[in-house]
């Protein structure tokens, strides 16, 4: 953490669902004078992806280090399956599987060792190992040689595997997708699809926005140590403000007044504007006019998150 | 405690520990022998100084004994084991970025202490057997076995086990306390250093009276009397002020672990 990341006031929160997987009450960190989390109240329901957004140093690894009990609450609580994290820790960590952001393994060993010790310590079955290394194209012969000789994306498919070969009801990932490479990336995400519909909650933290909105079903933006915002994809999404750029065959018409649209700028033929909400009071506004060409940029992810961050002055 | 941890650091440290028990067998083995061949026939020779080294006297076999263990070389070999394992299971995993795997299993920090403590006490017992049996081999070899009451022995062996514990137990409290194997190594070294050389300058600097200095014995070397056992004179309380400081670093490391924030490594 560093001195950016103090901060106050109240933050963004949301009630629990009945069927939480995690809550956190006013969970709340200080390192000294710094603030590195300030009061986080959030409900992650049972199944579901949930993303948690904001760059480093925002306290996104400090909320995941509470959850795991590797620091301790300077006030606040919170809980994983209805389990308070103090007052049943060892509980807890029989049903969690962890991914620490850029996963380190002792390199004297093979990867099929590291695999073996760390199942055994958990006293867990690998039940699901030989299946999730396989969807991460982690072959046996990989698996044999010291892990001294892998390289970084190779060292993270381990660490998935690690975090899941003992089949968790809760997966807590940071930085998840590090270092694979695209194919290994859509494998990882096809495996998530496929662990969220069997029932397993899944807690990521990431600053890859097109990840987070490929794979989360809501997601939670956390800026200097207080979430600003906790909301389903799409509804974060609909709120966004769509780039609209209009070519006209003749002189542009005036199109302020259109629900909907703002920020309009002329350059000749062309219109320029922003479009929230529904786009079918502009549709049915273009349909009596002279139109070239029309483009609706979608809304994508990164443009909150910029947009969040850009409100905060940064 | 953890068994399959316990198993696990056995494992990945049994390399090191075979070479580090044949290194003090053979350190066992040249006590005999270096005082039979060397030390009885240039002992009338010798100043009376000269022969004092810490706890231990040249003079005798006993003595002889009790400075090989004082030596630095078998301080250095057991160290490999009390401090170069003991620090980097708790430092080292934090620096490697290994501990929070660790820790992500239902595996207390409490438990995770316990079983270094254990893996490295048992670890201490068996290269500090390798000494005792290299003494009794040179001692039958070089035919000393009459000035040597086997019996005794295994409470040579239990006091120089108690004594490098404090070590490590001290090596304990240090990793525990550190975030990464530098200062803890520092730390632990600095302790082990300041401790011999009062042991080894209080036994050179010596009242008028002849006697030693008093805050000779306010060290952990001070309490390892191997010639004292095996003349039959065991005092009780030296082992009992080890223990004690075995249980002082241990219930620090136990104390204070578990209740240290870890926050991300780097």
């Amino acid at each position: 953490m560093t001195p950016d990341d103090a901060t106050s006031g109240a933050s963004a929160s949301v009630a629990p669902a009945a069927e939480s997987a995690i809550t956190t009450e006013k969970l709340t960190k200080r390192f000294g004078d710094l603030v590195a989390l300030n009061g986080v109240d959030l409900a992650v329901s049972r199944g579901e992806v949930f993303g948690f957004l904001g760059p480093n140093g925002a306290g996104k690894s400090t909320t995941i280090r509470l959850l795991l009990g590797f620091l301790h609450p300077t006030s606040g609580g919170a809980s994983i399956l209805g389990m308070d994290i103090r007052r049943h820790h060892l509980d807890i960590m029989r049903r969690i599987g962890y991914l620490p952001s850029n996963a380190a393994f002792d390199e004297v060993v093979t990867g099929v060792q590291a695999l073996d010790e760390l199942a055994r310590v958990g006293g867990a079955q690998p039940s699901r190992r030989a299946e999730i290394a396989e969807r991460l194209h982690l072959d046996d012969e990989t698996l044999r040689r010291k892990v001294r000789d892998y390289s970084k994306g190779t060292r993270q498919k381990l660490g998935i595997v690690q975090a899941l070969q003992h089949d968790p009801d809760v997966i807590i990932m940071d930085e998840p997708s590090e270092g694979l490479d695209p194919l290994v990336q859509h494998g990882f995400y096809a495996l998530l699809d496929d662990l969220r519909k069997e029932g397993k909650t899944i807690f990521f933290s990431s600053h890859i926005m097109s990840e987070v909105e490929r794979v989360c079903d809501r997601v939670a933006i956390i800026r200097k140590g207080t979430l600003a915002t906790v909301e389903h994809i799409s509804a974060l999404l609909s709120q966004r403000k769509r780039r609209v750029e209009i070519h006209f065959s003749s002189t542009p018409p005036d199109l302020n007044g259109v629900p909907g649209i703002s920020s309009l700028a002329v350059a000749g033929k062309v219109v320029i504007g922003r479009l929230s909400g529904d786009v079918q009071p502009l549709l049915k506004r273009l349909a009596e006019l002279p139109v070239v060409d029309l483009t609706i940029e979608p809304a994508r992810l990164e443009d909150v998150f910029l947009e969040m961050y850009g409100e905060g002055g940064e | 405690m953890n068994r399959h941890y316990f198993l696990q650091l056995w494992r990945r440290n049994a390399l090191k520990v075979a070479v580090v028990t044949a290194g003090a067998t053979i350190w066992g083995v040249l006590a005999p022998v270096l005082y039979q061949t060397v030390i009885t026939s240039l002992k009338s020779a010798l100043p009376a100084a000269f022969t004092k080294f810490g706890s231990g006297n040249l003079g005798t076999l006993t003595g002889t004994i009790t400075v090989m263990f004082e030596h630095p070389l078998l301080i250095a070999l057991a160290c490999t084991v009390a401090v170069a394992i003991t620090v980097p299971a708790i430092a080292g995993q934090r620096q490697r970025g290994t501990l929070e795997m660790l820790l992500a299993r239902p595996f207390s920090r409490i438990s995770l202490v316990s079983t270094v403590a254990l893996a490295v006490a048992t670890m201490l017992m068996v290269v500090l057997a390798g000494m005792v049996l290299g003494i009794i081999i040179g001692a039958s070899v070089e035919g000393l076995m009459d000035q040597l009451p086997a019996g005794r022995l295994v409470l040579v062996w239990l006091n120089a086990v108690l004594l490098f514990s404090a070590f490590a137990a001290f090596a304990l409290a240090a990793s525990a306390s550190s975030n990464r194997n530098g200062p803890a190594i520092g730390i632990t070294l600095g302790y082990l250093v300041i401790n011999y050389f009062i042991e080894i300058l209080g036994g050179y600097l010596r009242r008028p009276d002849g006697s030693p200095e008093p805050w000779q014995s306010y060290n952990l070397f001070h309490h390892f009397q191997a010639g004292t056992i095996l003349d039959g004179n065991m005092s009780p309380f030296d082992l009992v002020v080890l223990v004690v400081l075995i249980a002082i670093p241990l219930a620090v490391a136990l104390y204070r672990f578990p209740r240290r924030d870890l926050p991300a490594p780097g």
